[in-house]
């Protein structure tokens, strides 16, 4: 008998969002970020795309306007097809989000938001395990507060603070790579595990430079990996932020390296620490160190400053610029749904057969796979 | 498809005023809305990290006292700017910021407009450079910007309801293209509809909080028709008089079976097309409906009906002492309904398109229709474009017109 063919996985589309620390002096606030980010969102998610968030969840951050969001379009989804109605401006699925979380983060994600969100969000999370931290080099939630908010500093051995730094920041690097690569997640009494599908895309807005606790600012990494990746990418550099010093470092005409080790360690103190930390501490595979993060990037940015087509994204050089530069929402949004649209054209199947259901067979756990599920 | 912004607004505030912040997050969320069918409005506040003499970023089409880094697209500036000054004292005591503000009370280029609403957060707001201290400031009570779960406070109702008089004001005057011309010494007029045998209680207590509250005046058809004169034509006349701004429908009981009730909300929200401009393409096709707040004020003693006449109008609970924001609702209504007129008179033309200034309803819609009768188009898979306000519609909201309108496709406007 004829296997089912599966269908390919929709396309994950990765949005990289933050209130930058000075969102304010380009003449943004947080309102004007979260309709920014519903206004990319929405589209993407009406054409079957999901995406994928590495925000935290809390109270009023942007990680919940993307679940109010996505709620509120399956709803809406859900009446529509209650009344046969067919439409063309739906295809009959909404997308939902892919939200990754690193060690310590993931503690927030607890039994109750899972329930909460489930038919909206696939929670993601990555633990020390997943990041190839042996179980003796592990840190407890309970030993990392008491750690980072002792009630006596003086208590605190310069070695705990410094392994602490180092956990945090390999563990945010492997969430990045996860994001970025996808993963699967088991899930008891299912037969395939679940699968996080790589991205397809990935856009940066804003984002903090100040006080970051990976092996450099949260967008700068995902900038590097992404372009390293050869993963197209859409950089809105008008709103301040990361994401507008990558803009300015991509329209330098200058070749000298902006982001430099002493630069990072102006925007985080503790920086220096984590640099020793990656020269004392046995790393895992795979991890990179500041080192290596900083100068990979900095050849990523040389690499595109020649030609913003080394973005990988399918925007003219002029398009480019404009998205780089511009402070009009409305055109920055237009720019990256035209962008999209004509990544979503190429990863169309144009009848190709998906993949073929596998034959039934007992198959064992994959280890080292992201955890998380239902 | 590009045209030039017909609205910007940007509020200034000192890095160092406590309450600036709040204050701007609330006019942003009061004028932009959450749909988007409000002009963009920024902010000016924290220092510009790339010069301009520790000023925050320079309004578009001013030049900023540092360099802008290379390779930026200056903002281009929309065709009028509204700049609101939270002035508060490290304001009034910059020396900076003193001088940056006389210039920006200065003129503007030519072709685009400039106007500065001084809002006086401390009394020594009144100390900033003459060139301001000429104008009219929006005076405020003391206290927070907002309560503790971040919803707009007294001080901020105050101030949100002066600015959405002082903009209404501002645009009405202006005009757009069509609109015949203005006549700036009579004040702007809200219609009070209402039935006589049930609604006069709530229809009065609009109009006494009009002419106590505000700068506007009111059209009640008790006081404003004399007595012997032709009620038809003094109605018809005040309906469509440029005066007009807005009608307010008390919607009661007894409302539905009123024939005059029925006759002037279907007069004031007819869609009517604006008059082409000189030279304009042949396929302008521009329409505008008058803007419409119903105040739901039901008792529930008989069993009425719903008036389709209403459409899309936004409709709020009627209670006593609600009645400062059910005006101030209305008049941010007018102000969007002018802002979304002139951006869609900035839709490029084209044969088989509309752009109307209002979110699309059926009853409107079937009135275009019957006046437009577009091509057939089958290979297109529509006859008839439809530009309208804001983002876009709701899903349910756009299946249901689909499903009036099979071959109508309804779109937001372009990007300006």
């Amino acid at each position: 008998m004829r296997r089912p063919t599966i269908p390919p996985p929709p396309p994950v589309v990765a949005i990289s969002a933050g209130l930058g620390e000075d969102t304010l002096a380009y003449g943004f606030g947080e309102d004007h970020l979260r309709e920014l980010l519903i206004r990319l969102s929405r589209p993407i998610l009406r054409s079957r795309a999901d995406l994928a968030y590495g925000g935290y969840f809390g109270k009023k951050s942007l990680t919940e306007t993307l679940l109010d969001l996505i709620s509120a379009e399956q709803r809406e989804e859900s009446d529509r097809a209650g009344f046969g109605r067919p439409s063309r401006h739906r295809t009959g699925r909404i997308g939902k989000l892919f939200n990754h979380s690193a060690w310590p983060y993931d503690e927030s994600v607890t039994p109750a938001l899972r329930a909460q969100w489930a038919d909206c969000c696939q929670f993601v999370t990555v633990s020390q395990t997943d990041a190839k931290l042996p179980g003796a080099e592990q840190l407890t939630h309970a030993r990392l507060r008491a750690i980072e908010q002792p009630s006596h500093p003086a208590c605190v051995a310069p070695e705990d603070r410094m392994r602490a730094s180092f956990n945090r920041a390999v563990v945010l690097s492997r969430m990045r790579r996860v994001m970025l690569e996808g993963t699967s997640i088991e899930v008891p009494g299912l037969r395939q595990p679940v699968p996080v599908p790589p991205i397809a895309a990935r856009v940066l807005v804003g984002g903090k430079i100040q006080g970051f606790s990976g092996v450099m600012p949260g967008l700068f990494e995902e900038a590097w990996t992404t372009l390293e990746a050869g993963v197209p990418l859409f950089i809105l550099g008008g709103f301040g932020g990361a994401a507008h010093q990558l803009a300015n470092a991509l329209l330098a005409r200058s070749n000298r390296p902006i982001f430099t080790l002493a630069k990072l360690k102006e925007w985080n103190p503790h920086y220096g620490e984590l640099c020793r930390a990656f020269d004392t501490l046995p790393v895992p595979e795979g991890a990179p160190g500041p080192a290596r993060a900083v100068e990979g990037l900095q050849a990523c940015l040389a690499r595109a400053r020649q030609s913003l087509a080394r973005l990988n994204n399918p925007l003219s050089q002029e398009e480019n610029k404009a998205l780089l530069t511009t402070r009009d929402p409305e055109t920055a949004v237009a720019l990256v749904h035209r962008g999209l649209m004509k990544i979503a054209e190429k990863l169309k199947p144009n009848g190709a057969r998906g993949r073929r259901a596998p034959a039934r067979t007992n198959r064992a756990r994959t280890p080292g796979s992201g955890k998380g599920g239902a | 498809m590009s045209a030039i912004a017909p609205l910007h607004i940007f509020v200034l505030w000192h890095p160092a005023c406590r309450e600036g912040g709040a204050f701007a997050r609330q006019i942003h969320r009061w004028f932009r809305r959450s749909s988007g069918v409000g002009p963009p409005v920024f902010f000016r506040s924290a220092p510009y990290p790339h010069g301009n003499a520790g000023l925050p970023l320079p309004l578009p089409g001013e030049r900023a006292a540092g360099q802008e880094p290379r390779g930026a697209i200056a903002d281009a500036p929309a065709r009028e700017t509204f700049v609101i000054l939270l002035a508060d004292e490290n304001m009034v005591s910059s020396e900076a910021w003193r001088s940056w503000l006389e210039r920006l009370a200065g003129p503007a280029r030519r072709g685009y407009s400039r106007t500065v609403f001084p809002v006086a957060i401390s009394p020594t707001a009144y100390h900033l450079p003459a060139s301001l201290r000429r104008l009219n400031f929006i005076r405020i009570p003391p206290g927070p910007a907002e309560l503790a779960d971040e919803a707009p406070s007294p001080a901020t109702d105050a101030l949100l309801k002066q600015l959405t008089e002082a903009f209404c004001r501002v645009f009405v005057d202006r005009g757009a293209p069509g609109d015949g011309e203005a006549d700036t010494q009579e004040k702007l007029q809200i219609f009070i509809s209402h039935a006589k045998s049930d609604g006069v209680t709530p229809a009065m207590a609009l109009r006494d909080a009009i002419y106590s509250q505000t700068q506007v005046g009111a059209f009640f058809d008790e006081n404003d028709i004399a007595y012997g004169y032709q009620f038809e034509e003094i109605l018809e006349g005040a309906l469509t008089t440029r005066r007009t701004a807005a009608l307010l429908a008390v919607h009661t009981d007894a409302y539905a079976q009123r024939p005059w009730c029925r006759r002037e909300i279907r007069r004031f929200r007819s869609p009517t097309p604006v008059k082409p401009p000189r030279r304009a393409h042949p396929s302008f096709n521009v329409w505008k409906v008058h803007p419409v707040l119903v105040v739901d004020a039901l008792e529930g003693r008989l069993v009425t009906r719903a008036i389709p006449e209403f459409g899309s109008s936004p409709c709020a609970r009627w209670s006593a002492g609600r009645e400062v924001f059910l005006i101030t609702a209305l008049l941010r209504e007018v102000f969007l309904c002018h802002y979304n007129l002139r951006r869609a008179l900035g839709v490029p033309p084209k044969p088989g398109r509309v752009a109307i200034n209002w979110t699309p309803d059926p009853t409107t819609v079937q009135t275009i229709l019957g006046q437009v009768k577009p091509r057939r188009a089958p290979r297109r898979g529509w006859d008839l474009e439809i530009f309208h306000p804001g983002h876009g519609l709701s899903t349910v909201e756009l299946t249901a017109l689909e499903g009036w309108f099979p071959r109508v496709k309804f779109e937001p406007f372009p990007e300006a």
